[in-house]
């Protein structure tokens, strides 16, 4: 390339970006981790919190759901007419099995709508085929969290109460914005409401949805709910459930961006992180250079000219990086949207550059390594002549000897080599200590991840022995508890059975206005499947009568809520009546309505089933999936077989593993960042030990003209690489319990709306340890072997 | 104040008054230049001359502004265009802040360095175009056009877009040249522009500062080259930081330097030996020499082509020799150093150390058998920085493992003993003076108790006083057995080895020519090398016959020569580096005396006639010397006949 045209300083810095590849790539690849990373998750941000309304009021959802006894066209009619609705349309949910060999089933909610051409409220979003089907077809929800795994054309078997098995084509799939975000819930099927009866339905619906005509209005919302209840009441209907929402507030919307805030705290931490990666590379490359600008200074360069040139080159280094982190950032930010809408039925509106998201890269690209290099550059463009171009430097000011310098008076049988590599280790104090604040902020937040990662799945394990057990039996009628127990324990492999009542209730305010739904759960006095972890109060006790005990998402309703105060309650058929609150436990406040525990006897009087259960757990002997399986399926038949109407045989560990799919992929998501994080910490490491090595050459070739061999010289490099590691390992080991605390809280608050316990695991020290192993032997041995491979008159330059 | 090259008064160029420079050492100030007064005159071509450490390069920086003056004043005063002083004010170097002094560099001076300094990402028309911009004056064809006709007048004009790793170090050298010139500075400093390059290309390079001389620069050169002494317009001397005006002048001998760099062992001052505690083991094979090269052939191969370094030396040393290799800087010496301790692969020939080819063996093999048999003392110490003294020797007997372990600190503890180093054994090398720093260079050498120690000129950073010390402890080494092989381009250390290997262009000079020439400069002595012819001669056996025709100038290598002149016993008797043959050359050509090999067999250098002629004409130091031993002889012959003739 001809460049004469071009000024010999601005050629130095062509010559420069081009001449050091490796160098170049260090600090390109440093700026552009972390401007990828705040690209993407600006992008991700702003597309999601773009789309996410926009998706959501597509999908016309309803702002209220009534849960209530049958109902048909007529009452659809009666309530378009209040006012204030704009649309009101019914549905009916029955619950049936799926399957496809005939072997396994797993449960399948079933939305019959009439005529499901022309809804007009809960549009489905088609995905594959068609989203209307006809009768006897079937289509099927689909996204990351939710599916069945059946596509257009497979056949579905449906297996109805009364063990009848129908089979269904399966015709589409679709993404269902309304159900998006109750993880717990089984998938969807939707039908014709022609096809309800056959699957051992009604014609008629049980759901009524409403839209209303101030959708976003909450106040107007629950007015409406009210007045619409009072309507479906005076139908002589029951109301079982009432839940609200607005149109344009897709129900995971505040989740789905705190997570992606949690991720932009790590994208941000990545940042500042390549950030010292900037610092040390340029400080070397300054070090490298320290005789070319004494040169510089002694042919007429002033202090400026040496800064623009190299300012310059940082410029250029960001532009570099900038065009491989820009289009990489915005593709990742739109494909990263595009899971989280896979995953929680948002329908992304296509492939976009979000300017902002760009603008920030541009800014962060050039503010982040300009600050990084401006001390670097600062010192370099005033540096003397005379140091610049001192060779060997030997009249330097008197040394102090420090704690490390003294190792070898304390510890005599350190044997020199290894003084050496852990002295080296320490010479350059500051470049260690931004290599080891890389690596132990990767490590830290490695290790967290781990940790969040243990902590979830605890919470959940905690979490689900509410509702789980090895084998949970739930039957479509009540059945005499003692006989049904007395029949399961005889089968091999039930160690246990517990006989489960309960019911769906409504929390009420002073006016006797619905506040919020609570469920009821009713187990045996000797439970030992559940074992609430209590934050306040106690449990329940066998002399108990009206007493409850409620989870903790009673403070998000009234947050002056203590243990003795009273919650007015009514149960279907029962009247309104105060039930004295006797404990608080930890729970999930998004994991759908609240739950609460009464005890058995009480609420089966109350339900009207004494000494009758629909709900059993069993507690296997067999503490496998696979175990647990098949007794789940051996319980089924055996049931059927003596004639009981069965809604769902299902093994508790099938369910856990479903629910921990939203778990796994938000870890997936913080495991990214935390591998991100750790390849920052690695190209650190690899930068400083090259850096390190360059700058030892001399000594090197001095350690092999007295007798060094190959492997003394890899082993002196390799061990302070590897003492690098294992300070940042220590240091990163404390700090990851607040990384932990802090990732854990910012993640349960986001997703769970509580503050979940912390749950440390020897599992991401040992991998991380393992990790930093790897890498300080990997970083260093590439540098020792490039030094072992060097001949001494070539670092000692004699000729 | 000095006349300037018309014989008119002038006002100095760049004038220093009472200039001190003192830095800060581990063990206190280093006073490196003591009250320097100094007028520079333009158009003058001034020569700095001193040995390593004297203070030279110091001085330069100083006249540069590149480092700060303690005390005195540095004046500067600024030149038109015409080359004489302009009316306007003094610049006060000291005084200046850093942008201004390199804004003052890029417009008034010149700098050229030992070691080239050229931008190695720039082509060489960068290279030189970079000044102008530094100082404005970048115009992107005319400032291209400029260092085109500055590369020209450098003849380097064909290489204008190579990259400075494209050409030799001569060229990179002139390259630096054209570079100091783009700015038509009135002033050019040069710090041993010629030390890395060979005789042939020293030369050229010279001759362009000459030349600039002649066009009305003022030029500063720094050396340690005695022989460019003559040439210089005005040449100063400078030792232990001090100037002399005169080269004839004696240097302050008395005066001690304000901060000795003392090694002071335990014992020696008196006499008393300074090695008497250590353990050696000096039981080799001496059937067999200790170092031997056998037509070893160096060549370095880069982009700007190739160059040999080593053209097949011979050399042969034995066990318990104390062996000064004295050349040039660029002569190839460092290079035969890095063949016989094993650092660098020869291009050709044998390299056999005891019994071993070291060349046989892998690099990492051959580190281990260095750290056995080879101590090395490097010019400039290579201590490792984070282990102290007592560390830094330890460290051989690590990684070679002798001695058993617990056994090693004593004896390392011993060794710096043995070198004056027992109080510092736990400072850190940069908490120590360079004095002190090289002695426990030399305890760490002999750590692993090596047959062989190398040192590459051991007491080039070292004060008279710390050197004679040094020279002493290898003295003592050579006496129990150690072979002790020194590089230096001292040559006052050549009286105190057994003896001197002088290398030249990478050729290993005769030491006959050497011994019985000694004022011939270097390349000169290895013409005569060329053209010399050994030829032994049996006991009686006769060399030169009187009144035969003589074509050759005879130089003794080994044994007796005796002259004989019709009496029955011999008139005179010539040892090794005697001569003769001398008087005949320079007079009728015909033998005045019989020459024969004595009582043993002699072996005699033969010069052709020529050659001596050459020599003659081309080294006036040499022709004084043979004319006056010529001289003598002519007239104790003359002395001998007469009472023959009274007979």
């Amino acid at each position: 390339m001809n460049l004469n045209f071009i000024r010999p300083s601005w050629q130095k810095v062509v010559s420069d970006l081009r001449g050091d590849k490796t160098r170049t790539l260090l600090v390109i690849a440093s700026i552009a981790v972390g401007v990828f990373a705040i690209g993407a998750i600006a992008s991700t941000y702003a597309i999601l919190s773009e789309d996410i309304g926009v998706s959501y009021s597509s999908a016309q959802p309803a702002n209220i759901e009534i849960i209530t006894d049958p109902f048909d066209d007529g009452l659809v009619k009666t309530i378009e007419n209040v006012p204030g609705v704009k649309k009101a349309e019914g549905r009916q949910l029955l619950s049936v099995r799926v399957g496809q060999d005939g072997q396994s089933w797993r449960p399948l909610d079933v939305v019959a709508a009439d005529d499901p051409g022309t809804a007009e409220l809960n549009l489905l979003t088609p995905i594959n085929g068609t989203a209307v089907p006809s009768e006897r077809e079937l289509v099927v929800r689909e996204d990351m969290m939710n599916s069945t795994g059946m596509q257009p054309g497979d056949k579905a078997l449906i297996q109805l109460e009364d063990g009848t098995i129908r089979e269904m084509s399966v015709v589409g799939t679709v993404g269902d914005q309304y159900a998006a975000g109750d993880f717990s819930a089984p998938p969807r099927g939707y039908i014709h409401l022609d096809s309800a009866e056959w699957l051992g339905g009604r014609d008629s619906f049980n759901r009524l949805y409403v839209q209303v005509d101030a959708g976003d209005n909450e106040a107007v919302i629950a007015a409406v709910a009210e007045q619409v209840e009072d309507k479906v009441e005076r139908s002589g209907r029951t109301v079982y459930r009432t839940n609200t929402n607005k149109t344009t507030e897709h129900p995971m919307e505040s989740t789905v961006l705190a997570l992606v805030g949690v991720l932009a705290i790590l994208g941000v931490l990545i940042m500042f992180l390549s950030s010292s990666l900037i610092i040390n590379t340029l400080n070397a490359l300054l070090t490298q250079h320290r005789r070319q600008i004494g040169v510089m200074k002694l042919v007429g360069a002033r202090g400026i000219n040496i800064s623009i040139m190299y300012i310059a080159l940082i410029i250029a280094y960001g532009l570099i990086a900038l065009i491989i982190a820009v289009p990489l950032g915005v593709l990742a930010g739109y494909g990263l949207a595009s899971f989280m809408g896979n995953m929680l039925s948002i329908d992304i509106q296509g492939f976009r550059v979000v300017p902002l998201a760009v603008a920030l890269q541009i800014i962060l690209a050039f503010a982040v390594s300009l600050a990084a290099g401006y001390f670097p550059v600062n010192r370099g463009s005033k540096m003397t002549v005379r140091r610049a171009i001192s060779e060997n430097n030997p009249r330097t000011k008197q040394k102090r000897v420090g704690l490390v310098d003294k190792l070898g008076l304390w510890f005599t049988f350190l044997s020199r080599p290894l003084l050496i590599s852990i002295r080296n280790t320490f010479r350059r104090k500051a470049r260690l200590a931004l290599t080891l604040f890389t690596l132990v902020m990767a490590g830290a937040i490695f290790i967290g991840v781990f940790n969040v990662r243990a902590s979830l799945a605890g919470f959940m394990d905690t979490m689900s022995q509410h509702f789980l057990a090895d084998v949970m039996i739930t039957f479509n009628e009540p059945y005499r508890t003692a006989q049904v127990e007395r029949e399961l324990l005889e089968i091999p492999g039930v160690k246990k059975v517990e006989s489960f009542g309960g019911t769906g209730a409504e929390i009420l305010d002073e006016n006797d206005r619905v506040q919020s739904n609570l469920i009821i759960v009713a187990p045996p006095e000797d439970t030992s499947l559940i074992e609430a972890d209590m934050v306040a109060g106690r449990w329940l006790r066998p002399e108990d009568e009206k007493v409850l005990v409620v989870s903790d998402a009673i403070w998000d309703e009234q947050p002056d809520f203590e243990i003795g105060d009273t919650l007015r309650i009514e149960i279907p058929g029962q009247r309104a009546e105060e039930w004295p609150v006797v404990g608080i436990y930890r729970f999930i406040s998004m994991a759908g309505d609240m739950l609460g525990y009464a005890n058995y006897d009480v609420m089966s009087y109350l339900t009207n089933t004494p000494g009758q259960a629909t709900n059993y757990r069993v507690v296997a002997e067999m503490e496998t999936l696979e175990g647990q399986n098949a007794l789940s399926q051996e319980l089924d038949q055996f049931l059927r077989g003596r004639g009981y109407k069965i809604g769902n045989v299902e093994a508790g560990k099938v369910t856990r593993q479903q629910q921990s799919q939203a778990v796994n992929i938000l870890v997936i998501f913080l495991m990214a960042m935390a591998i991100l994080t750790a390849v920052v910490g690695s190209i650190g490491l690899m930068g400083t030990m090259g850096m390190n090595v360059l700058e030892r050459t001399r000594e090197i070739g001095v350690m092999r003209a007295i007798g060094a061999v190959d492997l003394e010289i890899v082993k002196s490099v390799v061990i302070e690489g590897v003492m690098i590691g294992l300070i940042s390992w220590t240091a990163a080991v404390a700090l990851s319990f607040p990384i932990s605390y802090a990732l854990l809280n910012t993640i349960s608050q986001a997703m769970m709306g509580t503050q979940m316990p912390l749950e440390v695991t020897a599992l991401g020290f040992t991998i991380w340890l393992l990790v930093v192993l790897a890498l300080s032997v990997i970083a260093s041995m590439w540098p020792a072997r490039s030094a072992a491979r060097l001949t001494i008159r070539e670092v000692l330059a004699y000729e | 104040m000095n006349p300037n090259r018309n014989g008119q008064a002038a006002q100095p160029i760049m004038s220093l008054r009472d200039v001190c420079k003192v830095y800060e050492t581990g063990s206190g100030d280093f006073v490196a230049l003591k009250e320097i007064d100094l007028d520079v005159q333009p158009g003058e071509f001034l020569g700095i001359i001193g040995k390593s450490g004297a203070g030279k390069t110091t001085l330069l920086n100083m006249i540069s502004g590149v480092s700060e003056i303690s005390s005195g004043t540095a004046l500067y005063y600024p030149q038109n265009k015409s080359g004489e002083n302009g009316s306007a004010k003094a610049l006060d170097i000291g005084r200046m802040s850093q942008d201004e002094l390199a804004v003052w560099r890029g417009q008034n001076m010149g700098i050229v360095y030992q070691s080239f300094e050229l931008m190695p990402q720039l082509n060489l028309v960068n290279n030189i175009m970079l000044p102008q911009e530094f100082a404005g004056h970048f115009r992107p064809g005319i400032s291209q056009e400029e260092a085109l006709r500055l590369l020209d007048i450098v003849e380097l004009s064909e290489h204008a877009k190579k990259l400075p790793a494209h050409i030799s170090g001569g060229q990179k050298q002139r390259v630096a040249i054209a570079r100091a010139l783009v700015n038509d500075p009135a002033l050019i400093v040069a710090d041993e522009p010629t030390g890395s390059l060979d005789s042939v290309t020293a030369e050229t390079i010279f001759n362009i500062f000459a030349k600039l001389v002649e066009q009305g620069k003022t030029v500063i050169m720094v050396t340690h080259d005695m022989d460019l002494a003559s040439r210089f317009s005005r040449r100063l001397l400078i030792s232990d930081g001090r100037l002399v005006d005169d080269l004839a002048e004696p240097v302050h001998k008395d005066d001690e330097p304000e901060t000795i760099e003392v090694v002071m062992p335990d014992g020696g001052d008196d006499g008393t030996p300074l090695l008497a505690n250590l353990n050696t083991n000096a039981t080799h094979d001496q059937s067999k020499p200790a170092i031997l090269l056998q037509d070893v052939v160096k060549t370095y191969v880069n982009a700007a082509g190739s160059f040999t370094a080593l053209k097949g030396v011979d050399l042969e040393i034995d066990y318990g020799q104390f062996v000064a290799l004295v050349g040039k800087s660029g002569s190839g010496k460092s290079t035969l150093l890095n063949m016989l301790t094993g650092i660098d692969h020869p291009t050709s020939g044998v390299v056999r150390i005891g019994d071993e080819d070291i060349y046989s063996m892998s690099e990492s093999k051959r580190a281990l058998w260095r750290g056995h048999n080879v101590g090395i003392v490097f010019q400039f110490f290579q201590l490792l920085p984070t282990l102290s003294l007592l560390e830094n020797t330890i460290l051989p007997m690590d990684y070679c493992n002798v001695y058993p372990y617990n056994e090693r600190p004593q004896r390392a503890m011993e060794l710096l003993k043995m070198v004056g180093l027992g109080d510092h054994a736990y400072d850190l090398p940069s908490n120590v003076s360079n004095g002190q720093q090289q002695a426990a260079a030399i305890a760490r050498s002999l750590a692993t108790d090596p047959p062989i120690i190398v040192a590459d000129e051991p007491t080039g950073n070292l004060d008279t006083r710390s050197a004679d010390v040094v020279i002493r402890v290898f003295r003592e080494l050579a006496a129990q057995g150690k072979t002790i092989l020194i590089v230096t381009h001292d040559p006052s250390l050549t009286s105190r080895v057994d003896r001197t290997v002088i290398i030249s262009d990478g050729e290993i000079i005769d030491p006959i020519i050497a011994g019985a020439l000694p004022s011939l400069d270097h390349p000169q002595m290895l013409q005569a090398t060329h053209s010399l012819q050994r030829q032994l001669f049996n006991p009686g056996e006769i060399i030169l016959r009187e009144g035969d025709p003589v074509n050759h100038f005879y130089m003794v290598g080994r044994g007796l020569a005796e002259i004989w002149d019709g009496q029955p016993q011999a008139i005179a008797r010539l040892s090794t580096h005697e001569f003769f043959g001398e008087v005949e050359l320079m007079g009728d050509q015909t033998a005045i005396a019989t020459v024969r090999a004595g009582a043993e067999p002699v072996e005699v250098g033969l010069l052709p006639k020529d050659h001596f002629y050459t020599i003659m004409d081309e080294s006036p130091s040499t022709v004084a010397l043979l004319e006056q031993v010529a001289q003598d002889r002519r007239q104790e012959n003359l002395a001998r006949r007469q009472p023959e003739a009274n007979l």
